[in-house]
């Protein structure tokens, strides 16, 4: 009996694989994945930052340097003036202009010695946005230290009466103590550090729109199947078998989608470990195979089950963390493969639902199955 | 040519016969789409009172100075405004970030404020914001912890350079309370940090509000995806049956014609039924588009005419695929990479302007770039003389191919 499936696997396997348009399919994942994992290393951010800095300022260029060296979401275009950087900001080609004054130094050390906030830099925006209010708080991330130090500097001077202290010898007992490092460190449920995955939010959907790609080649089989079972390629086969041979149709469709999912991930910059990977990838297979076959049980006919790829689509497109991840709709969530599969790489609880929720549908397709036979 | 207006009437009864499960489905697109749509409004209201992310804090959390810290930030800062830290139990923090009630959770250890006071800072405050792997939300979380351990660390750095002046000084004895006094104005003045920018806020100027944007986004991803709706019409295509027909006189251009009409049809059906929920949603001001405000459904209407050469388009590109693909199974899976991959790069999910350089210009040649150019310019009421070219030099490219894919195979 193995054998014999063996056979069939592998016979539909040469099927498949002679087909040119199979894989060209095949071949546009790890295509897309690459290419939007290769432009992704160009400098990108959620807002754009004109940023004038007057060039013979000190403090204004550590700022600058801190800015434009600290990687993060922000793009910085530095311009040679105030008034281009207000031109880019009214033309649209910057979301913001950070204009610093051309006294920064002065000014943070009049401050300082004062210790009072005023401001030192003009922000003009085209609209208020939750990306330039972020981009205001890492702006005064990025004034703080100079800002603080003036401040050490006064208390000193004015507070503790120590005058006779040069700006060197100040800055040299700062230096010395100066704390360094984050406070900070993002972990995974899994603990394993952020840091281990090193890309950017351009490259971060990619794993979802992989994920949504591979529930839709389990549907694309099940299409498959119906047309041949149309077609009486299985005739010879008894109905109460047919969901084991939908299984191993389903199977070597998803096989080889599974090695260019890998594949794909790989490319992209997001895969993690091996074993983590496979194995994930391994069970969402399984589930996405259940998945669909319920699916195409369900719909019975090929019109009916094409009628609900755009719904199911956008479902998926909206619960899953693909893009966005909405805390809402858990119930709607836990229908969706992709959602299991996603939520799964550093977190093992997941696969461990999926594989559960795999069960139930593979118990539901066999009930059905059964209820079908039955009919006929 | 009573041929081919014969074959496009059969085709037509053959799309007729999809249209009403077509209907359906689109009805159900709308619904998901108005959830989610509802969803957001929710959680943009939600902002508005200052409850956006919701953070749980977990751990030892007994020191004073750390409990004032928190204080602080809930009352004082700027930053209370978007954030919301909730002190919990570690299992109830878990298990409400997994129902998605915490957008994370953050793990204080045992011991911070020591390490901290005495500048050691060799524990770290740990902090858990996605199930998966990382994206657009966590990345935007690692900058404000950043913002936060700067401002943290550049007062440590202050504090401790003052004790050392102090000690160098013989003032041993002052340390204490000099230390309350400047860390009290750092702590004022991380809180006023504010007061460093001086904001202008210049309006729209010429381009469009995110709603107007994500609005064209979602209109266009609709169509480009309609192809997953329309594929039941392809189930059935038989290569034999063109070469019949191409026997009896009707050839490859005909045949394309006469196919791609009835199918432009159908995806023109499928955009008025959902047009129809969107225009309801206008009218009654459920939908909220800052440029539109108070107009009612009248700037939809007028912007309605500018998505159907767009329409027309996007279904030659989805006709392109599906004869290029060769069977229905292959032709879905195209029309899905093929729709999230190119709205991907055109910006229909992230804005265009989050990518870098290169990647929006390669998605602005695409023919989704091509159709969001025109459909933006359509929203403002002026579209040029480019945005109609390249959409009908694409329209025009993917007729050209389907014929050439249809004649070889008939050949």
């Amino acid at each position: 009996m193995p054998g014999q499936m063996f056979v069939r696997f592998m016979l539909l396997q040469k099927r498949l694989l002679g087909k040119g348009g199979f894989l060209l399919m095949l071949c546009l994942a790890p295509l897309l994945a690459a290419g939007v994992g290769r432009l992704s290393a160009e400098p990108a951010g959620i807002a754009t930052i004109a940023l004038y800095v007057p060039e013979g300022d000190a403090s204004a260029q550590e700022i600058s340097g801190r800015l434009l060296n600290g990687g993060g979401v922000l793009r910085y275009l530095p311009c040679g003036d105030e008034e281009k950087a207000r031109t880019l900001v009214e033309t649209g080609e910057a979301d913001a202009a950070w204009i610093f004054s051309e006294d920064l130094s002065e000014r943070l050390e009049e401050l300082g010695e004062k210790r009072r906030v005023r401001p030192v830099v003009t922000v003009v925006e085209r609209k208020d946005s939750v990306p330039l209010i972020l981009g205001r708080e890492i702006l005064y991330a990025a004034i703080y230290p100079s800002f603080s130090y003036a401040v050490y500097a006064g208390y000193v001077r004015e507070d503790l009466g120590v005058a006779e202290m040069t700006d060197e010898a100040l800055y040299r007992v700062y230096d010395s103590v100066a704390v360094e490092g984050s406070l900070f460190r993002m972990v995974y449920p899994d603990d394993t550090p952020g840091e281990t995955e090193n890309f950017t939010y351009v490259q971060a959907p990619l794993r979802g729109i992989l994920a949504v790609w591979f529930t839709f080649v389990g549907l694309a089989a099940a299409l498959w199947f119906m047309q041949d079972e149309d077609r009486g390629v299985y005739g010879r086969i008894p109905v109460t078998r047919r969901l084991r041979v939908s299984y191993i149709a389903g199977a070597v469709f998803l096989l080889d989608s599974a090695v260019v999912l890998l594949l794909s991930c790989w490319l992209a910059g997001v895969f993690t470990e091996w074993k983590k990977e496979v194995v994930s990838c391994a069970v969402f297979a399984v589930c996405v195979l259940a998945f669909t076959n319920l699916l195409r049980m369900i719909c019975r006919t090929p019109r009916r089950l094409g009628m609900t790829f755009l719904p199911l689509l956008a479902a998926m497109l909206l619960l899953c963390p693909v893009f966005l991840n909405l805390p809402y709709l858990k119930a709607g969530k836990l229908l969706l493969p992709p959602w299991y599969y996603l939520q799964s790489i550093h977190n093992t609880r997941y696969l461990y639902e999926m594989a559960v929720y795999t069960a139930v549908l593979v118990l539901a397709s066999a009930i059905l199955q059964r209820v079908h036979s039955r009919r006929r | 040519m009573k041929q081919t207006a014969a074959y496009f009437l059969a085709q037509l009864k053959r799309a007729a016969r999809l249209l009403p499960g077509q209907i359906l489905a689109d009805v159900v697109v709308c619904f998901c789409a108005g959830v989610s749509a509802c969803l957001l409004i929710a959680q943009g209201a939600l902002a508005a009172e200052g409850t956006r992310y919701r953070i749980g804090i977990v751990g030892d959390l007994s020191d004073s100075y750390l409990g004032f810290g928190i204080a602080a930030v809930q009352e004082m800062d700027d930053s209370r405004f978007m954030i919301e830290l909730v002190s919990m139990p570690e299992q109830e923090a878990e298990a409400a970030f997994r129902r998605g009630e915490l957008y994370a959770v953050m793990r204080v250890p045992e011991g911070l404020m020591e390490s901290i006071v005495y500048g050691e800072n060799d524990k770290l405050v740990t902090y858990t914001a996605a199930q998966g792997q990382q994206g657009l939300g966590t990345m935007v979380m690692g900058e404000i912890t950043d913002v936060a351990s700067t401002l943290v660390t550049c007062s440590q750095s202050a504090i401790y350079a003052m004790q050392q002046v102090l000690a160098g000084q013989g003032r041993g004895e002052e340390i204490g309370r000099e230390t309350d006094k400047l860390n009290l104005a750092l702590i004022q003045m991380v809180l006023s940090r504010g007061g460093f920018g001086e904001v202008e806020v210049l309006g729209y100027g010429d381009g469009l509000s995110l709603e107007l944007y994500y609005f064209c986004g979602a209109v266009l991803l609709f169509l480009l995806l309609s192809g997953l709706l329309n594929s039941a019409l392809f189930v059935y295509q038989n290569g034999a049956f063109s070469c019949f027909l191409k026997a009896r006189g009707v050839g490859a251009l005909r045949q394309v014609l006469g196919e791609y009409l009835a199918y432009l049809l159908l995806v023109l059906t499928g955009l008025l039924t959902v047009c129809l929920f969107l225009g309801f949603g206008f009218e009654r001001g459920l939908l909220g588009i800052p440029e539109w405000d108070g107009m009612g459904a009248a700037p939809f209407l007028a912007f309605l005419p500018a998505l159907f050469p767009v329409t027309a388009m996007f279904a030659a590109l989805q006709f392109f695929l599906f004869e290029v693909a060769d069977g229905i199974v292959n032709g879905i899976l195209l029309q899905l990479i093929c729709g999230i991959g190119m709205g991907y790069l055109s910006g229909y999910f992230y804005p265009s302007a989050f990518f870098p350089e290169k990647m929006r210009m390669f998605g602005g040649f695409l023919p989704s770039g091509a159709a969001v150019r025109f459909a933006q310019a359509g929203a403002l009421g002026k579209i040029p003389m480019a945005a109609w070219t390249a959409v009908f030099a694409w329209m025009a490219v993917f007729l050209a191919l389907t014929i050439l894919v249809r004649k070889y195979r008939t050949r």
